[in-house]
């Protein structure tokens, strides 16, 4: 994944409300997280087109499914095509698929969009790159 | 509510028109960033086709790898057998989380769980105001399009929820809804794919509340209408995404891929209830984006008040021929065509309309 394609991958994830940090060393940046309400996710790839990201294990699926804040580490490297070679990706490494692109959210009342609705009020993405960019 | 008050509510046509200036752009967007959903689409309606056409080749290669991985499989012939075999596995007394889903509407399956004593929750935000309100859902994706922010406040206070807009509304919801999802005893869902080379039930959402109605309870019961089936993973999550698109929020917020897993009893249900010997197999096509109802002329009057007892709008009428044997409000459609124009699957709508017609007036003459 060349510069101008890992950008764009950002801002798609930016653009689904999601807050993404792209970093060489993600275990330093999970040390910021303090608290006990966000749960960690590794995730097993990720569609480039679309911002789809999957995960596995049905343990990993019900801890990100009642976090009130999922922190979701990807490897840049990780990232597919498109998301059919993402899926078969994910499920070559994992059974119990589940994939994210953005915090939970609803527009259930008169159209007006609301985060956090039964899952994650908030989604972060750490990026992991091999070298700075 | 009958056609003449569905009429004079202004509220189902409003929320109707919202929902469609809201969802249309965003739809065409879609395709325009991601032309190959197109293609997508195409496929996918080229094996719907194939597996339709030996439906029971493929009910039986599903349910043998569902029964391979340890999933209890029931085939139901009717709504009735449906009904009878979910109660059996849920038992009474019971709390029991459900995921939206149209298919249980078609059978009727919370009133009668709730029947036995069971406590059963709506857990989609807006499928929770029609059950509160003793409604029935205006449109397959958006249940409670018709209700204002000021009367789902005070539907909510049925519960105990409090609050003046749609943020504290939704934030009362969740905290009520936490302490059922934790205390459920079965979660209930539908299934909008399912892939026979896995036996893995896809399911798409933006809330949360499928992941959790199918994860946290013990027992897990998925209601599989039985033309979800596709051969494989790849055209199960292909039918989803499409879905998303064609409906309006792309990509969907939450892919739920869910199979058996240790710890879980898990139980499958096929229904059939007039699917396979309908006159009508190409409704059987339809992915449920509920894209037909928004751009519906009449659906825009009316909702889902024209239709069945589950399914409304255009594909709704052809629905409820096949699942109620239910014709006689094909009258109300103008036949213009545009279902079949913003339709994924390119069902021919107005078609089936006139054959329907063309059945009634045979049978009034005998
Ligand atoms: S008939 Fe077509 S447009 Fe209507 S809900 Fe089904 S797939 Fe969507």
């Amino acid at each position: 994944m060349n510069l101008a394609e890992l950008s764009r991958f950002v801002e798609i994830l930016r653009s689904h409300n999601v807050e993404v940090i792209v970093s060489t060393d993600a275990h330093k940046e999970l040390q910021n997280f303090k608290g006990n309400d966000f749960v960690i996710t590794n995730a097993l790839s990720a569609d480039e087109r679309t911002g789809i990201i999957f995960m596995g294990g049905f343990e990993n699926r019900k801890n990100a499914s009642l976090a009130e804040h999922h922190i979701v580490v990807l490897k840049a490297e990780d990232i597919r095509k498109d998301v059919i070679s993402a899926y078969n990706f994910a499920s070559s490494k994992s059974n119990c698929i589940f994939a994210s692109s953005s915090p939970s959210k609803t527009a259930d009342i008169e159209g007006k969009t609301v985060f956090g609705m039964h899952g994650p009020r908030k989604l972060t993405v750490i990026l992991e790159v091999k070298e700075e960019v | 509510m009958d056609i003449y008050e569905a009429l004079a509510n202004k509220s189902i046509r409003n929320g109707i028109l919202r929902s469609l200036r809201n969802l249309s752009p965003q739809v065409e967007k879609n395709l325009q960033e991601h032309p190959y959903l197109l293609e997508y689409a195409e496929e996918l309606k080229k094996a719907k086709v194939e597996v339709l056409e030996n439906l029971d080749f493929w009910i039986d290669k599903a349910s043998k790898i569902l029964q391979a991985k340890g999933v209890e499989v029931f085939y139901a012939r009717d709504a009735s057998e449906a009904r009878n075999i979910a109660e059996k596995i849920v038992g009474a007394n019971k709390i029991v989380v459900k995921a939206k889903s149209m298919v249980s509407e078609e059978i009727h399956l919370r009133e009668h769980l709730e029947k036995m004593g069971n406590e059963v929750l709506e857990t989609d935000l807006g499928e929770l105001i029609v059950q509160l309100a003793n409604d029935k859902p205006m449109h397959s994706v958006i249940p409670a399009l018709h209700y204002s922010e000021e009367q789902v406040a005070e539907i909510l206070k049925k519960i105990g929820v409090n609050g003046k807009n749609a943020e504290e509304l939704a934030k009362g919801v969740r905290i009520f809804m936490r302490k059922k999802f934790l205390n459920a005893d079965v979660g209930i869902s539908g299934c909008n794919a399912l892939s026979a080379e896995t036996g893995r039930i896809f399911l798409i959402e933006n809330e949360g509340n499928i992941r959790l109605s199918t994860t946290l309870p013990k027992r897990y019961i998925a209601l599989v209408g039985i033309e979800k089936i596709l051969p494989n993973d790849e055209l199960a999550l292909k039918s989803v995404l499409v879905q998303a698109a064609f409906f309006g929020t792309f990509p969907p917020t939450y892919i739920n891929v869910n199979e058996k897993v240790d710890g879980q009893e898990m139980y499958a249900i096929f229904i059939d209830n007039g699917r396979k010997v309908t006159e009508f197999r190409e409704q059987l096509l339809c992915i449920r984006c509920g894209r037909c109802q928004l751009e519906c002329p009449v659906f825009q009057n009316l909702g889902n008040v024209w239709g069945g007892s589950a399914y409304g709008g255009p594909m709704g009428v052809v629905w409820t021929a096949i699942t109620e044997k239910r014709s006689e409000i094909c009258f109300l459609s103008t036949l213009c065509g545009k279902c079949r124009e913003v339709c994924p699957m390119k069902i021919n709508i107005p078609e089936m309309m006139r054959k329907i017609r063309r059945l009634l007036k045979k049978s009034f003459r005998g």
